[in-house]
């Protein structure tokens, strides 16, 4: 029962010297990762028992606090099985993979700006996917075109009763989903719906408006927080710019509102982070982080192109859904409101 | 170890005998001062009139000697070593404790040096016994003097006699020095469910052992909890109570609707007994009836669960009793060992008995006659509730002396407010709880409650100064949420209908990665507790007033906050409150000792409360301190620390001339 774990970590020490950082796995935090932490968190970071490490989105110091006290049910790992610089080398490991996976991101386009600086966005935009049927890979039905899906690895991690919910919301999409019946469709649905949008930018707030139902978010960015809880169809959106992209925030959804007409749905803990990062003239990289506690067992991530339509005289046209509506119900011609 | 250097420390013992060594209460300076048994004295006072070290230096201590007891985890078994809980015994120089695994180690006082270890390799008996937590066990228990002295093993589902100067087994005690605590149980319990985490109590020429079953297993026909006496020569079993009563003639048999005291386990005892040993008067704490959250299949008020019982030693007859919760909902398991005084209350003098609780109350009474000290009210708490088959308790005892000790129950004003954004997300996550008064009952979409499950007083217990009639406990603080659910088929151990392997229940973790487990809810929070600091206070209570004399934040509180990304703006306090389940000591020095949760021993003044000092220790410290004088002369304070590979007994002393 006598401790040799210690000289194991001297081994790595003594390997983290030795190899240089360039792939992934030769990674100096990469040899510590697989040792103390691949078990519970999946190889690179992916996740399994513990949750995913990639993105990290914490500090060393927040880090170290975690392996030391543990946390949840992750025990607490004394310096003598992970010393400090093993930790640090392992953070550093998992934020490479992070830049990896959000690779594209890192453009080094560099285009026209605003007065304030930031990459100019003013334009009409819209999305090239099949998203809006369903978010993850489908095969072709009648009338909605096949896909292969924006979710990130194609795996959204649906908790085991959210499972169920969401093939009761399938067997049912024809008459429950919640834009059929011409409710807001939420975010980040609205931004892959086959309709084009527009993004007018100001100093302190951007504007985007939508074919579709004449829908408009305002997002401020004057660093305003969110208000105090209150229930919107589109949620309360903050915007900051970092560096390039621009990142919106948006959080107090009703929880009514479904990612696509397949049924994927969330609660009203929903939290949306989208990214958009222009990588030329005519693409925008738009990336949606999910987090939803009540429905997901982690985080998860969507990412598309966005392309900018470049038609001339292009214009936002009508789409009045209600209309439609009230057409079908009363069978008379719309616009007499 | 050599044969030679056992005759050598033989030698040792008996001249060490020469010297009469002196009691707790009445030391004088210089001589030798034992600490016979885990609380101290079976009274569970875990006072020492040792004050070599004292309000003036204690701030110089120092790592004397530490000991390290080098479990791993074993492939083999599946199992693996828990938090380092013990705390030992000095006696005739010699330190006795048990390990994770519940080996039994002998050590040099001075020292620290090992003089014998005996394992019973629990571990064969595979991981299902323990906590999710690994094994853990609390300390051991001496009977005899001189050299016929013996020490008493519980582990798991056996009893071991030892025999104290050599670690070898009492060959004459039950069946070559071990007996199988389960023989004859009226329901069958395997030997991987039982288990033992408390030490024994010494009584005459008996040994007397509690029992438990883990929570997490919840059957038809679980064993029942249960307190039996062996006879310290032969181990012949003298005498069992059951904590659940076992024919419907039986006391109590009435408050178990449908008879369902025929089917309901557990009621354990785990917690650590107290002994009068002039009257022969032994208190047992029991813990909630299975299941803990659901009480659909166990309807009434379910005697002996959650009660202090008064036991006649000598025959295991109940004297009395007293339900601390009628028909459990909440895992406010009576787990705090009772602590034995006499009290001057109104210028009468009471011999009595206080109980502290995970729910915030010090519970009071005549020892002997189990009178209340100061009234205990019978008041109607909410019923309502939306789980089906469920049936809260109209009313629960209220003690109107001393007062709560620990913050009781959830309201919208109680959110954290460290910063906006954390009173933001704080108010937002408490509106989708369901939040009340002490006492409000599970929900399916959860309730939180307070204090939490392993909240308010733990096993670690109050001290007891007998020359100020002060009791000094650690109250942990803060919330945990009660949330059941309709049971997965597939989940293991479990076949009542609703269980809290739910997302927001304090099953889903213990199962993870199992068929059937419930994924766990993530509070956008983390770490963050949903309520203001501090999260742990040190409480002195003024017995004979049966008032708090101070309560003051204890420990500097988890990195996990002070380093989060919410709060890396925050202006925290220094003591943001360190939870944990262990204890105290208070000693004539003038100082009560405490550790428990972060990698500190802290001293604190015993009058006023003030932190007079800490000193740090590699890992968190995990047991209750102790102190003994040595055959030296010099005072040691002893503390386990650490978990699994990484665990480390302490002994801190100031610093040689």
């Amino acid at each position: 029962m006598k401790r040799t774990r210690s000289l194991g970590v001297a081994c790595i020490l003594l390997v983290l010297v030795m190899v240089p950082a360039a792939a992934a796995q030769d990674h100096p935090g990469a040899q510590p990762y697989k040792q103390v932490c691949q078990l519970c968190h999946g190889s690179e970071g992916r996740g399994d028992l513990g949750p995913s490490l990639v993105p990290l989105g914490f500090d060393v110091d927040y880090v170290l606090a975690v392996v030391r006290e543990g946390y949840s049910q992750m025990p607490p790992i004394s310096t003598r099985e992970l010393s400090d610089d093993a930790v640090r080398q392992v953070v550093a490991y998992l934020e490479s993979l992070s830049s990896q996976t959000s690779g594209v991101v890192a453009s080094s386009y560099d285009g026209p700006r605003t007065a304030e600086g930031q990459p100019d966005l003013n334009g009409i935009w819209q999305v090239l996917t099949t998203a809006a049927w369903d978010i993850r890979a489908h095969n072709a039905q009648d009338g909605v075109p096949a896909g292969l899906g924006v979710v990130e690895g194609n795996d959204i991690p649906y908790q085991g009763w959210a499972v169920t919910q969401q093939q009761e919301n399938y067997a049912n999409r024809m008459t429950a989903d919640p834009v059929g019946q011409c409710y807001l469709p939420g975010v980040p649905r609205i931004t892959y719906m086959p309709f084009p949008f527009r993004i007018l930018q100001t100093p302190d707030h951007v504007i985007m408006t939508y074919e579709f139902a004449h829908v408009v978010r305002i997002i401020y960015t004057d660093g305003s927080p969110h208000p105090l809880p209150n229930d919107f169809w589109m949620g309360d959106s903050r915007g900051r710019w970092e560096g390039d992209t621009f990142v919106v925030d948006t959080t107090h959804f009703n929880g009514r509102t479904w990612f696509d007409a397949a049924g994927n749905f969330h609660s009203d803990a929903l939290h949306v982070v989208e990214r958009y990062t222009p990588t030329s003239a005519a693409h925008i990289d738009y990336e949606v982080l999910i987090e939803d506690p009540t429905v997901f067992t982690r985080p998860w991530t969507m990412r598309m192109p966005l392309y900018r339509r470049v038609e001339e005289g292009l214009q936002l046209l009508d789409y009045d859904c209600v209309d439609f509506i009230l057409q079908s119900l009363t069978g008379q011609e719309g616009g007499a409101r | 170890m050599h044969s030679d250097e056992m005759r050598l420390c033989a030698i040792t013992l008996v001249v060490g005998m020469a010297v009469q060594p002196a009691l707790g209460g009445q030391e004088r300076s210089g001589e030798m001062v034992e600490w016979r048994y885990v609380g101290a004295e079976q009274s569970q006072t875990k006072y020492s009139a040792v004050d070599d070290i004292n309000l003036m230096n204690v701030d110089q201590l120092e790592v004397a000697w530490q000991w390290e007891p080098g479990e791993l985890p074993l492939e083999e078994f599946r199992t693996r070593p828990g938090s380092f809980q013990a705390t030992p015994l000095m006696i005739d120089n010699v330190v006795y404790l048990s390990t994770m695994y519940t080996r039994v180690i002998a050590l040099d006082a001075d020292t620290g040096e090992e003089l014998w270890a005996f394992d019973p390799e629990a571990y064969r008996t595979g991981p299902r016994g323990a906590g999710p937590g690994g094994f853990k066990h609390r300390g051991v228990a001496v009977w005899g003097a001189g050299d016929d002295m013996r020490i008493f093993l519980n582990s798991r589902d056996s009893l071991y006699a030892l025999d104290a100067t050599t670690g070898e087994l009492i060959r004459e005690f039950g069946d070559n020095g071990k007996v199988l605590l389960t023989d004859g149980f009226p329901n069958e319990v395997t030997r991987d469910e039982f288990d033992q985490t408390s030490p024994p109590v010494i009584f005459e020429d008996l040994v007397i052992v509690g029992s438990r079953v883990p929570d997490r297993v919840q059957h038809r026909f679980d064993t029942p909890g249960s307190v039996q006496a062996f006879d310290t020569n032969t181990g012949e079993r003298r005498w069992v109570f059951y904590t659940v009563p076992q024919s419907n003639d039986a006391f109590g048999a009435d408050t178990w609707e449908n008879g369902s005291w025929r089917f309901t386990g557990h009621a354990n005892v785990w917690g650590l007994m107290s002994l009068d040993e002039d009257r022969g008067l032994l208190y047992v704490p029991t813990s909630t009836p299975s299941s803990d959250y659901w009480g659909g299949r166990r309807l009434g008020a379910n005697l002996f669960a959650e009660s202090l019982l008064c036991l006649n030693a000598r025959t295991g007859e109940r004297e009395w009793h007293f339900q601390a919760v009628h028909h459990g909902l909440w895992d406010y398991d009576f787990t705090s060992p009772p602590n034995l005084m006499t009290l001057t209350v109104d210028g009468r003098t009471i011999d009595a008995v206080a109980e502290i609780s995970k729910q915030g109350f010090t519970y009071v009474f005549d020892r002997v006659t189990g009178e209340p000290v100061w009234p205990i009210e019978e008041r109607p708490v909410d019923t309502e509730t939306d789980v089906p088959g469920e049936v809260p308790y109209p009313t629960q005892p209220f003690p109107t002396r001393p007062p709560p000790f620990a913050q009781q129950g959830v309201s919208l004003d109680d959110a954290n407010d460290l910063t906006p954004e954390v009173h933001r997300l704080a108010l937002e996550e408490l509106r989708t709880y369901r939040i009340g008064p002490l006492f409000t009952p599970p929900s399916l979409r959860g309730t939180l409650q307070r204090p939490r499950v392993d909240g308010g007083g733990n096993w670690g217990g109050a001290a007891f100064d007998p020359t100020t009639n002060m009791l000094y406990l650690r109250t942990t603080e803060g919330t945990t949420s009660n949330q059941v659910c309709p049971t997965d088929p597939d989940l293991p151990d479990v076949d009542v209908a609703y269980t809290n392997n739910c997302p927001r229940g304090a099953a889903a973790a213990i199962y993870r990665g199992r068929a059937g487990a419930a994924d766990v809810f993530r509070s956008r929070l983390g770490p963050i507790p949903l309520v203001k600091p501090p999260y742990a206070r040190l409480v002195a209570i003024d017995l004979d007033a049966g008032d708090i004399a101070w309560r003051v934040p204890f420990g500097e509180g988890s990195a996990l906050l002070r380093r989060h990304p919410l709060l890396r703006d925050a202006d925290l306090p220094d003591r943001l409150g360190t939870p944990g389940a262990n204890g105290l000591m208070v000693t004539g020095g003038g100082l009560v000792f405490i550790g428990g949760g972060d990698p500190y021993l802290y001293a604190f003044d015993a009058a006023t409360g003030r932190e007079v000092s800490r000193v740090a220790t590699e890992f968190r410290t995990s047991g209750n301190p102790m102190t003994y004088r040595s055959r030296s002369g010099r005072q040691f304070i002893l503390i386990a620390t650490g978990a699994g590979p990484d665990a480390a007994l302490v002994a801190f002393a100031l610093p040689e001339e």
